[in-house]
């Protein structure tokens, strides 16, 4: 059989009061700093609108500064084309087949031996 | 008879000829035009699983590292839509494509085909790097250099063989491009032209002589395939060109020019005359009634008999 407890004093009491009372300012400061240091993170790290407020205006953004900067080739245009030598006629035009002529007598005893006929003509057409 | 100055092979899905001065010189320079021919198939052929051009195509937007003759042909057509402001345009592979070329020419089959237009992404999607080698298009880009690629081999042919027959004139004939080099005979060298390459010789046509340069023809009368369809793209709506020209032939400083002017004139229909005008550039224009225009200095053609 246990003895009941001796009811606490009034002084004992206010003490353990204090000692809740502090506790909870201490966790409420706590909580209160983390929060406001975790806001700083977060707001370097994830840039956001500016705080103007009011109506919403819609401001014209600033003219780059011209500058000069080197773009490489696009890869596709291929190198050939900008530098591509222009059709050209030929030095001589062509002229007007000369006209075909009978094949002369044989001679019995020709000095000069005759020049051979030219070649036949060759085809130019579709193929 | 067979002329000992000329020989003639199946070459790049169409004919190759070269002709010499000389005949004494006509071995060393066929070889060197099929030498030529060879490496350009491998490196420009939309057709070959091995070529460049298709490890480009199927590279989804990865570069490849290009041998100097894919880089050239690459920057020739690349010059030729700088200088038609894209009207000969080498990006038009999907467009060829969906209209039905796909494959070699001669395993085409005749038959209806529906024409989609595709838009032509545009030659400034090709990224070449001259100085690294590296050429690039973007995932689902397709080039084709068929336009330019002919003309760069046979000046490029023509180059070669008159490097290994000095002071002996060359022509090289590819599909109906025409390239000469060296010292002409005298007169000069005897060009045809014609709607069709292998046009018999009761064909439309007209004889000129050139001692210099090249000579292209384009033609809507050609390569042709289902109903209406042809070779020739017109960028802007990524459908074979309605054009007022049938067939366009032009006289140029290289075979290169002459083929972008000829290949943007039937595009530029109407627009043509002017533009070549402007270029100084000898051509010849017929028009699918068969009246045929010139410009230039083009020579006039002889009264029919």
């Amino acid at each position: 059989m246990t003895e009941p407890r001796p009811a606490a004093s009034p002084s004992r009491r206010d003490r353990a009061i204090r000692r809740v009372r502090n506790l909870t300012w201490a966790v409420g400061a706590a909580t209160a700093g983390l929060a406001t240091s975790l806001s700083v993170v977060a707001a370097h790290a994830f840039k956001g609108h500016s705080r103007q407020t009011g109506p919403a205006t819609i401001v014209a953004p600033k003219a780059p500064t011209p500058r000069r900067v080197t773009v490489p080739p696009p890869e596709r245009v291929p190198a050939i084309a900008p530098g591509a030598a222009p059709l050209s006629p030929a030095p001589t035009p062509p002229s007007a087949a000369p006209t075909p002529t009978p094949a002369p007598p044989p001679a019995a005893a020709s000095p000069t031996p005759t020049p051979a006929p030219a070649p036949v003509p060759q085809t130019s057409g579709g193929s | 008879v067979s002329d000992p100055r000329v020989a003639t092979w199946p070459a790049l899905g169409t004919t190759a000829s070269v002709v010499v001065s000389d005949p004494g010189a006509l071995p060393a320079a066929r070889q060197a035009v099929e030498a030529e021919l060879a490496a350009l198939d491998l490196a420009c052929s939309r057709f070959r699983d091995d070529s460049e051009l298709s490890r480009l195509n199927a590279g989804a937007g990865r570069g490849i590292c290009a041998s100097p003759l894919l880089l050239e042909a690459v920057a020739v057509a690349l010059r030729a839509a700088a200088l038609t402001d894209g009207i000969v345009d080498p990006t038009i592979g999907e467009a060829l494509v969906l209209a039905g070329y796909d494959r070699d020419f001669a395993e085409i089959e005749a038959g209806p085909i529906r024409l989609a237009g595709w838009r032509v992404p545009g030659w400034r999607q090709v990224f070449v790097d001259l100085a690294r080698g590296e050429v690039r298009v973007p995932h689902g880009v397709r080039l084709d250099l068929g336009a330019t690629a002919k003309a760069l081999g046979a000046d490029r042919a023509a180059a070669a063989a008159a490097g290994v027959a000095p002071r002996v004139g060359v022509l090289v004939n590819l599909g109906g491009d025409i390239a000469v080099a060296g010292p002409p005979p005298a007169g000069g060298w005897l060009v045809r032209v014609a709607d069709d390459h292998r046009a018999p010789p009761e064909a439309p046509s007209q004889t000129i002589a050139v001692a210099s340069g090249g000579v292209a023809t384009s033609s809507t009368t050609v390569r042709r395939w289902g109903a209406g369809a042809h070779h020739i793209i017109d960028p802007r709506t990524g459908l074979p060109a309605e054009s007022r020209w049938r067939t366009v032939s032009v006289a140029a400083a290289t075979c290169v020019d002459a083929n972008i002017a000829s290949t943007a004139a039937i595009v530029l229909g109407g627009d043509a005359l002017d533009w070549l005008a402007e270029r100084h550039l000898p051509a010849r224009l017929v028009d699918h009634g068969g009246d045929a225009w010139t410009v230039g200095h083009w020579p006039r053609e002889r009264a029919a008999a």
